[in-house]
Order: structure tokens, then sequence, then C-alpha cells
């Protein structure tokens, strides 16, 4: 024995090697994909169930989008904001001292910047304890600290709740169709968007516990405030 | 600021009053074909490991589902789709996925790692010297294969593919202290192989 920590380091080198050539002797074992094709088939059971994941997965993919950005994004809106959208007027950041939160008020959209001051959230599951007669959950999607739960009714109405770990997370909101307020929600802060405008939805925004959540709906501010109110942990 | 990474597509969307800052993003879409390429390029490998592993077609076909399932959750993890390291990944999670459903099946106990007590200080000497010619390196080949498959698991991702503790038992749906446990068990269990001693302690399961 030279040193034992050396010895650990060459001892995880072989090993490292090792394993490499095993995984490609492993691979090289395992027909091709064409081969395989021809020799394996999947029912059409599993067809089906891989096309909704598909179409899920992209329409979730979609929505997340809109939902969360990273720095990295929220920075290449900023600019596309100034060369595209010259007139949108950027006000000074504003910090909101209790909730972790940066606002900033364009003349389309509003833009929270949430931020989350402990290292590690301890991911949990939410669900609605209250919904509006006739909703029932029609889609969920959740990976990566993101959770997006759509609920419809009968008339195709639907209720998006979407809530995430509050790590590097913004969303932008319209402010152009709806009416802003801070309302207080189970005792904390909550930002509500009542649409003014028949036809489109209201969203209601906030913080708790590290994470971010967010109702969307085409329902009037009470049903929106009760449904948040009533969220629990699954 | 360069944004030459970008896909810029920025459309500010009014319908039905809520204003969507559709930010499309090469990461982005690369994202969604990735899923689909993946799934182009490997669903038959996948069926093909599962069905040599569970020998059941639907029950294979299950396993692929559920291994796209955590695909999805590390899709940002997978860069180059066609290498061969991507390909391992694929595998190693189609074949753990396969040998939980068999533990399943057999009802196996499940006793959490974090309730066994097990110290990961006792280190002993590595019998380097058994190691270093072309006979000791193909009895680590054999004790590599002869080890569990979630012992096997775990140092794969580890050290081929270079993943942290958190990030194996993202893959593995395990915690992070079980990876921690089963990556020094593993390397232990062939520490004392090769020094020609029996590993003793792989009676109980975990997760």
């Amino acid at each position: 024995m030279i040193n034992p920590e050396i010895d650990n380091q060459i001892f995880d080198s072989i090993l490292t090697e090792a394993l490499k050539n095993r995984s490609k002797i492993y691979l090289s074992n395992i027909p091709s994909e064409d081969e395989l094709s021809k020799e394996l088939e999947f029912s059409d059971g599993f067809k089906d169930k891989m096309n909704k994941l598909m179409e899920s997965y992209k329409r979730m993919a979609a929505r997340k989008k809109v939902f969360i950005y990273t720095k990295k994004f929220v920075a290449c809106i900023l600019i596309v904001a100034g060369l595209g959208f010259g007139v949108l007027m950027l006000s000074q950041p504003v910090r909101a001292a209790i909730q972790n939160v940066i606002i900033q008020w364009f003349d389309k959209y509003t833009q929270f910047d949430f931020k989350s001051d402990s290292t590690e959230v301890e991911f949990k599951e939410y669900t609605l304890g209250y919904l509006p007669e006739g909703f029932v959950e029609t889609d969920y999607f959740s990976a990566d600290g993101y959770t997006s739960v759509e609920y419809r009714d009968l008339k195709g109405n639907d209720i998006i709740f979407d809530y995430a770990i509050s790590e590097n997370i913004t969303i932008a909101l319209d402010n152009e169709h709806s009416t802003y307020s801070v309302i207080s929600l189970n005792g904390s802060e909550a930002h509500l968007f009542e649409s003014n405008e028949e036809g489109s939805r209201s969203h209601l925004l906030w913080e708790d516990n590290g994470y971010t959540f967010k109702i969307t709906a085409l329902l009037n501010a009470e049903e929106i405030i009760k449904i948040a109110e009533n969220i629990k942990i699954k | 600021m360069n944004l030459g990474g970008f896909l810029l597509k920025l459309q500010v969307i009014t319908g039905g009053g809520a204003l969507l800052i559709y930010l499309s993003l090469i990461d982005t879409q690369e994202e969604k074909d990735k899923f689909e390429e993946i799934y182009d390029l490997y669903k038959y490998t996948m069926l093909y490991v599962a069905k040599s592993i569970v020998r059941d077609q639907l029950l294979a076909e299950d396993i692929v589902h559920d291994s796209f399932l955590k695909i999805i959750e590390i899709l940002d993890k997978i860069n180059d789709i066609s290498c061969s390291k991507t390909k391992s990944l694929i595998v190693t999670i189609v074949r753990n996925k396969s040998i939980d459903y068999i533990r399943k099946i057999k009802k196996e106990s499940n006793i959490a790692l974090d309730e066994v007590e097990f110290s990961l200080q006792d280190d002993e000497p590595i019998p380097l010297d058994k190691l270093i010619n072309e006979e000791g390196y193909n009895k680590l080949l054999e004790y590599i294969d002869e080890l569990d498959e979630k012992y096997r698991s775990v140092i794969e991702l580890k050290y081929i593919h270079g993943y942290s503790e958190k990030e194996i038992s993202k893959i593995l749906d395990i915690t992070e202290k079980n990876a921690n446990i089963r990556i020094y068990r593993a390397r232990k269990m062939l520490v004392n192989k090769i020094e020609g001693e029996e590993a003793c302690y792989d009676k109980s399961g975990d997760r």
C-alpha cells in the first residue's frame, strides 16, 4: 500500500476502465435496432400508450415554456424586448421585502422572478382540495420539480394548476387584459390578475414554502381564490 | 451577448386574454425532438433488454413505457442521442426498471437502507498488486458481472457517466443516501472478491 488515497484513485481508474470495457462488450452483444425491429413487435396497446405519452409531453413542454424560464432565458427575453418591442417600458425592479420575488412591469405583461433562499426544497406533490362542480382532472405532467395539472368540465373550460420549486423561476402574466391586485391568501401575499375581458382567463400567483403556485382559469376571482385557499399536499 | 445559441421566436399571443410569451429556444425544440429521437432509435433495444430480463412481452412493454417516463425526467442530461454513452444510460435505466419489476413480483422485502446501520468508514487496503496484471483485470470484469444489478447500475452511472450521487438517486429512484451506500458496497464487494473474501452483506433488499 503506497497511500490509501492514491490506492483508491488507482483502483477507481482501473474500475472505470473495466466498467467501460464491460459496457462496450455488453452493448455490442445487443443486436442492432434494425435487426431487432424485424424480430420484435410492440402491441397496439403499447403504441397507444406511447402516443399518448408523446402528446402529453409535447403539450406540457409547451406549457412549461410559458411557466418557467431559467435566468438565461429571461436575459434573452429582455434583449428581444429591447430589439423588437422598443416601446416596452421597464420600470425599476421592485423587490418584495417579504417574498423573494422580483417584479418587473412591462406595458403588456408583468414578470415575476422567484428565487428560493433554501438550497434544498423537498419535493412535494400538491392537489386541489376544492374544485368547482363539473371539473375533473384530465391531464398531469411532472418533471424536474415542475408539475402541471389540468382540470376540465364538460363544456371544455379548463383550470390549470401549476407549481414548481421556487428556484430561478420567471413567470410572465398579461397585465393588458387584466386588473392586477395583491391579495392575502392564507396569510401570504398573492398576485391576482383578474381578467377584464370576456373569454379571457384570470391568474393567481403566489409563493409558499419554497414553491411557486399558479392557477389559471376562466372563473371569477372568488372561485380562483377559493381553489387556491384549498390546495393541499397529496 | 451572443444569441447564436438561441432560436429567437418571441410571439405575443393575446388570444384568450392571457399574454403568452412563447419563447422557443433551440434547447427546448431539441428537447422535444430528443424524446422522439430516443424513442425511434432505442425502442426495440429497450424492449429487447427488458424482455431478456422479465421474459414477458406485456411486462417488458410496461417497463419500456416506465423507462421513457424516467427518460423524460432526465432529458437534459442526454446530449448526443446516438452515442454509446446514451445507449448505455438507457440500457441501465431499462435493466434497473426490469429488476425492480421482478423484485416487486417476487415481493422481496424492501427494507430501506436508511434504516440499516452501515459504516462507511471501515476502509481496508486495496489489493492493487492483484489487480495490475491481465489476469487480475479479467477477474475484475468477472466480479463486475457477478454483482447484483442494483450495485452494478450505480457504479456504471458513477464511473462511466460521471453522475453525482444526487443524479444517480434521481435516475434510479432511490435516495441519495442509498446511492452513496450502494456505491460504497459495490466497491467494497469488488475489493473483497479480489482479496478472495466473500461479500457478506448482500442480505437486505433496499430502495
